[in-house]
Parts: structure tokens; sequence; C-alpha cells
């Protein structure tokens, strides 16, 4: 018997494998809700890919149409962003995290599943490890001429001390909001969308009136779905863009 | 994901067919009493939604799934809790992406894999217009062995030809030059033979003359016209 | 199942620093996470992994 009593009941983990293992702690291989989720949104991906090819003609299937239009997409924002003669050396990554968080966000809307982009964690230290990949980058490219990224052009002097600190300060907030701007729309779609859930079902069963004025409450939620699915690209979208902008930023400074 | 909506989208389109057939037959009856056959009109209908062929396995269906419901319900093996509306709404939600996204994006899809592979078709056409002329205007060319094997002897016949020629040309040559150191031999001999004649004849002249210089010689003309004068008168008498 | 073609795209010249990253802030939210498990308020919360290996409730 398992009932939801908090909304937020639908973000919590389960151990669904674990290692036991004597001599080694093998604990960090334990197949939680969230590996299987990895799993299920690496099958998807890989299986988007692979099946819609139409056996490898050169048209590829129906489904394989969004993937290009994706693809073209991602490779054109890649572009716009980066652009320069490196853009090409970074497309990967920016295409992969993208197709990542799409199929994560669209897999997480449907009813009874994991919400893996929700789990602040995780989306945290992804978009730390972007930033700080990205750092390491740009020293690496640029050596101390980095820090010249804190100094925007056309400083007058007397500023210069002044906006080097909000500078900073902004350039390390970005390892923060890169992450919290993803996860906390998925996290609050997903509560708004359970609390509502809940509120309906009570509204439904005070009587059989309420059970038919329910529709309109219904299409509203209805509604706000439609609206998660929005936000579910937007978000995957947001997240890769910026992620572009600021590899561009450690590679070219400003 | 891919598999629900393509589920929904199998199962979404027979009930609205079904839906719309019913509601005609409400707006042909919508001033009479309520049909008395409309609740079977409802049940074929939700009949005819269903996957199968059928009426025993499509009612199966229809009745083991309501049973399934009620008993999960029933014996709390699912609890209908906030998510179960949220189940309701995703159907809903795929539903209407069933009905209305999806045939716009198939016919967009159809007509965007159409146009690239009319692109790709004529392409290859064309390529295979090309490829074809290529070996037509080849194949103008496909005795140059024979062509050539005839240029070579007609050219090695010139050649023969034009060697004769020379050799014909060198005869000549030598000819006109022998014909004409013969005849200037020829010329020398007869200025020669002329200078011969002449001396000779002055030589007769010379020596006629000298001989009518001679007395002897004068009286013997004149005692010899004498006597011929003496024998015409002779004659005449 | 047949792959279409391969493109030699540089990986660890281009990602390295995305890779140490990784490593850094993988070890980084580790202590972080064993910080917070071994901290008042959740020391003896029950799903404290601590628990699975033999665990006591920590009176404090």
């Amino acid at each position: 018997m398992y009932y939801i009593n908090s909304p937020l009941d639908q973000f919590e983990m389960n151990t669904l494998l674990k290692f036991v293992t004597p001599f080694f702690d093998m604990s960090n291989l334990n197949i939680t809700t969230f590996g299987l989720y990895i799993i299920i949104v690496l099958m998807v991906i890989v299986s988007l890919n692979i099946l819609t090819t139409n056996n490898n003609t050169i048209i590829g299937s129906r489904w394989n149409l969004p993937l290009e239009m994706i693809y073209d997409t991602i490779l054109n924002t890649t572009k716009g962003q980066i652009g320069g003669k490196l853009w090409g050396l970074y497309f990967p990554l920016i295409y992969t995290l993208f197709m990542f968080i799409l199929i994560a966000n669209l897999i997480s809307l449907i009813p009874y599943s994991f919400a893996l982009t929700a789990q602040i964690v995780f989306v945290i230290s992804l978009s730390f490890i972007i930033w700080l990949g990205s750092t390491i980058t740009g020293f690496n490219k640029h050596g101390w001429l980095f820090f010249s990224l804190f100094v925007p052009n056309g400083t007058p002097t007397p500023l210069v001390p002044l906006l080097v600190i909000i500078e900073s300060l902004s350039y390390i907030a970005r390892a923060f909001s890169l992450g919290l701007r993803l996860t906390c729309n998925i996290l609050a779609g997903h509560l708004l969308m359970v609390i509502l859930g809940g509120l309906l079902l009570n509204f439904i069963n005070i009587n059989k009136l309420t059970l038919i004025l329910g529709i309109i409450p219904f299409a509203m939620i209805l509604a706000i779905l439609c609206l998660e699915f929005a936000i579910a690209m937007i978000q995957s979208y947001v997240f890769a863009t910026l992620t572009a902008s600021y590899i561009k930023d450690s590679l070219y400074l400003h | 994901m891919l598999s629900l909506r393509s589920v929904a989208l199998k199962s979404s389109v027979r009930p609205m067919l079904a839906v719309g057939a019913r509601q005609a037959a409400i707006g042909a009856r919508f001033y009479s009493t309520p049909a008395p056959q409309e609740p079977k009109d409802k049940a074929t209908s939700i009949i005819n939604a269903l996957p199968g062929n059928s009426i025993l396995s499509k009612t199966g269906i229809l009745a083991t799934s309501a049973a399934a419901a009620v008993y999960a319900i029933s014996n709390e093996l699912y609890v209908v809790n906030d998510e179960t509306i949220l189940v309701c709404t995703f159907l809903g939600f795929t539903t209407l992406i069933a009905k209305l996204l999806a045939p716009a994006y198939k016919d967009f899809a159809d007509s965007r894999v159409k146009k690239v592979s009319e692109i790709l078709n004529t392409s290859r056409t064309k390529h295979v217009d090309a490829v074809k002329e290529r070996i037509e205007s080849v194949s103008e060319l496909k005795n140059v062995t024979e062509t050539t094997k005839v240029l070579f002897d007609v050219s090695k016949e010139t050649v023969e030809l034009e060697a004769k020629a020379f050799e014909l040309q060198q005869k000549v040559d030598l000819a006109t030059e022998a014909k004409s150191v013969l005849d200037s031999w020829v010329r020398y001999e007869a200025s020669i033979r002329k200078l011969q004649q002449r001396q000779i004849a002055e030589s007769v002249i010379a020596k006629v003359q000298a001989e009518l210089a001679n007395p002897k010689f004068q009286d013997k003309v004149l005692q010899q016209s004498l006597t011929e004068v003496e024998q015409l008168f002779a004659k005449a008498k | 199942m047949m792959f279409p073609k391969r493109f030699s795209t540089p990986v660890l010249k281009v990602y390295w620093p995305f890779f140490i990253s990784g490593v850094g802030i993988y070890a980084l939210f580790g202590k972080f996470a064993d910080l917070s498990a071994n901290s008042k308020e959740f020391i003896n919360d029950p799903r404290n992994p601590r628990f699975e290996k033999g665990g006591k409730y920590i009176e404090q």
C-alpha cells in the first residue's frame, strides 16, 4: 500500500538494485530510481536515433524529421552563440545536453514517472561541471588574461574595482543559476500539477454536482500540462543555449 | 512516450468517427422522442472504437478492462489519488495531440519527405541522363580502331606514293639533265660543222676565183663559148 | 545493428577540462553529501546509508 501523502514524495528515490559486497563499498553503483530513469532516457535517445533511420536509407521515417530539425536548431544555436572557428568542437556537448534534458523532461511528464531534472543535486552539479569545465578551458586558452573577462570594454578606471567584483560575482552565480533555472521550473511544474490534482480529486469527491463541475479545473490542469510540455522544451533549449554562451565567453573573452 | 502516443493515436481515431456518426443520428431525430435504440447505438459505437475484429473479442476487451479496473480499485491494487487526475489529464493531452497536432504533423512530414525524395529522384534521373548522354557521345567512336587502321593504311600508302613520286621526279630530273647535256653537245657539233662547211665553201670559192683569174682558163671558157655560139648559128642556118 | 558512419571528432582533446571538472565536482559534492549526512539533522534519519551498514542510533 502506497499513498502519496506529500507532493514532494514523487521526487523520492528508491534503491532498486543493491550491490552488497564484502570488501569494497560498491554502493555507488546501486541502481536507484534515478539510475533506472537515466537508463530509460539513454534507451529512448539511442532508439530514436537508430530506429528512425528507415534502415539507413537516405530519407528517414516521419519520426526522423523532428530529430533532424532538433539537430539543425541546435547546430544553428551553437553556431550563433559560440561562432568563430571553434564552435563545431563544442556542438556534440551541447547537442547531448539538449537531447538528454529534453528527453528527461518529457519522460518526467508521464504520470507515475520520475523527474530526473527535478533532482536539484544532479542538475546543480551538472551546471557546476559545465561552469568549471568552461573556466578551465578559458584558463588553459588565455592564461591570466582570462580575468579580462571581468572587466567590460570601455570601463572608466575608477569604476574598475567595483565592476570586477560585480562581474566575478555574476560569473560565479552562473554556476548556480544555470542549473537552478532548469530544476526549479521542472520541480515547480510537477509540484503544481500534483497539488492541483489532489485539490481536484477532493473537489470531485464532494458530491455529484462537483463531479460534473470538475471539468473546468480539469481543463485548467490540461492547459497547465500543455504549458509544462512547452516549459520542458524551452528549458532544455535555454540550458543548451546558456551552456553555449558560457563556453563562448571562456573561448573568446567577450 | 513513443508507444503511448502511437497507441493513443490508434485508439483515438476510431471513437471520434463513431461519435460523429452518432451525432448525425441525434440531429436527424432532434424533435422526435428519444429513440429506443439509442443505448444500443451507443454500445455499438463504443464497441466499434475498440481494436479487434469480432464482436466477441471487442466486448471481451471492454468487459475485461472494466472488470480489471473495478477489481484493481476495490482490492486497492490501484489507489485513486492525485496522480489519477494527472493520468486523465495526460490521456487528454495525448488525445489532443493525436487529434490536432498529429494529422497536421503527418501532412507536413509527408510533404517534406516527398519534397526531399523528389529532389533526390530528379537529381538521380539527371545524373542517369548525363551518363547516358556521355555514353552516346562516346559510343559514336566505338569503331575507332578500324578507322585508325584505315587511316594508317592510307597514310602508309601516301608515304609509299610520295616515295615513288620522288623517285620518278628524280628520274625525270636526270633525263632532262642528260637531254640538256646532249642538246648542248649537238649544238656544239652543229656549230663546228657549220664552221667547217663555211671554211670549205670559202676555200672552194677562193679556188674558183683563183681559177677565174687564170688566163688559160679564161681562154678555154671563151673558146668553149664560141664553139657553142657557132653551133647555134649553124643550127639556125 | 549497422552503424552508418564514423566521424573522428576530437573528444579528449577538447573536453578534458570538462572531465577534470566532472571528477572534481563529483568529489566535492560527495564531500558535501557526507557532511550533510553526518550533520545533526540527518545523522539519525532512517534514510541515512549508515544504518544499512549496521550503524547504531547516536544519542546527541
